[in-house]
């Protein structure tokens, strides 16, 4: 689920090189968080924060998949 | 009997797709003579509309007679707010709706953007195989022969997601990592075995149904938030119902669109696009006791 959100993160920002991803397991929830830099900050929330809703989405399948939960935490 | 129309529309192809409406019929038995092209202008601003005239070739003289005459008097008794309800959503639609869009992406484009699929869909942990679908017959959703990506995978239902929500965030997130590696790239439309198909008539059916229910019962009818390409089904479906009409209400992803049925000839609600503006006065909204509505 890393590799998913740093991928897709990777593809999308002006700075890939600044691109971290964290995953903080738990039993059932992971949380994965999400670093970039502060111009590409907008790039991966999206108008609306339609990017940021897409990323959840296929990480909620992916995790489905794995039968758990994760939840996608975007820092500042 | 051949009638003869001009149409008008954003582009080239929203005016055929007027046309296609008006006629109730395929793009294949209108004659269409582009007048103007038209252009969109700088943030809408200065845009020309484009302009098609359109022979319909009549062989079924009489019932379609009865079609063309059904139709006609819907565009007049709908007029404008028709219109206006569709002016709501081309901005969204033009954006989203990639079937819309006549641009034909690249073969580089749509192999490249097969990769960055598989890639997103296999680093989810699910397996599938994404083909490049050149030509479309007609299972896309769209009846142009654009080229699409379809996604075969023994965990379909994964990739979907409820309502298409997942398909379509894959979809998203695609189009997003292609416009950065390569910015002249259309968006690609991506199906998933026949799903937009059959969402398509998953919306018009829960569309009419609906536009029957606002009917019955005299009161408008919300559906639930939907993305602009279904939102625009939605629309289409409910314009051939007489007696009722379509709004969209909301912002972002709560946007959703409402059926209003007429009450009675010239009593219907016009203009305004707030569900309660006067909804005291005409009895719709919530805690007013069941009565006479027409």
């Amino acid at each position: 689920m890393k590799e998913l959100i740093e991928y897709i993160a990777k593809a999308l920002v002006d700075n890939p090189e600044e691109v971290e991803v964290n995953e903080i397991e738990g039993e059932q929830t992971s949380v994965i968080e999400l670093k970039v830099s502060k111009e590409d900050l907008g790039k991966v929330i999206g108008r609306q924060g339609r990017t940021a809703r897409a990323m959840r989405t296929i990480l909620s399948a992916a995790s489905t998949k794995l039968k758990k939960r994760a939840v996608l935490e975007i820092l500042e | 009997m051949d009638i003869e129309k001009v149409f008008e529309g954003k582009t080239v192809d929203k005016a055929i797709e007027e046309a296609c409406n008006y006629f109730n019929c395929q793009k294949d038995a209108l004659e269409i003579e582009v007048i103007t092209k038209g252009s969109t202008g700088i943030f809408g601003i200065g845009g020309r509309k484009a302009q098609i005239r359109v022979r319909y070739k009549d062989e079924l003289s009489l019932s379609d007679d009865e079609g063309y005459q059904a139709s006609k008097e819907e565009m007049s008794e709908e007029g404008e707010e028709g219109v206006k309800v569709r002016d709501d959503d081309k901005r969204d639609e033009d954006r989203e709706n990639h079937s819309v869009d006549k641009e034909i992406p690249s073969s580089v484009c749509l192999d490249e953007a097969k990769e960055v699929l598989e890639r997103l869909i296999g680093l989810s942990g699910i397996n599938c195989s994404v083909r490049v679908i050149a030509t479309q017959s007609n299972n896309g959703g769209n009846a142009n022969n654009v080229p699409y990506l379809d996604i075969d995978s023994p965990e379909l239902a994964l990739i979907i997601g409820k309502n298409g929500h997942t398909l379509s965030s894959y979809r998203y997130v695609m189009n997003l990592i292609m416009k950065k590696r390569r910015s002249d790239c259309p968006p690609i439309e991506v199906d998933a075995e026949g799903y937009l198909e059959k969402r398509k008539i998953s919306v018009e059916n829960t569309a009419k149904r609906m536009a029957e229910k606002a009917k019955r019962i005299g009161r408008s009818v919300s559906l639930d938030p939907m993305n602009a390409k279904d939102r625009r089904l939605v629309h289409l479906a409910v314009k051939r119902i007489r007696g009722v009409t379509t709004k969209s209400i909301g912002e972002g992803p709560d946007r959703r669109v409402i059926i209003v049925p007429h009450r009675g000839r010239g009593g219907h609600d016009r203009g305004g696009n707030r569900i309660d503006r006067d909804a005291g006065r005409r009895g719709i909204g919530r805690g007013y006791p069941r009565g006479r509505r027409y």
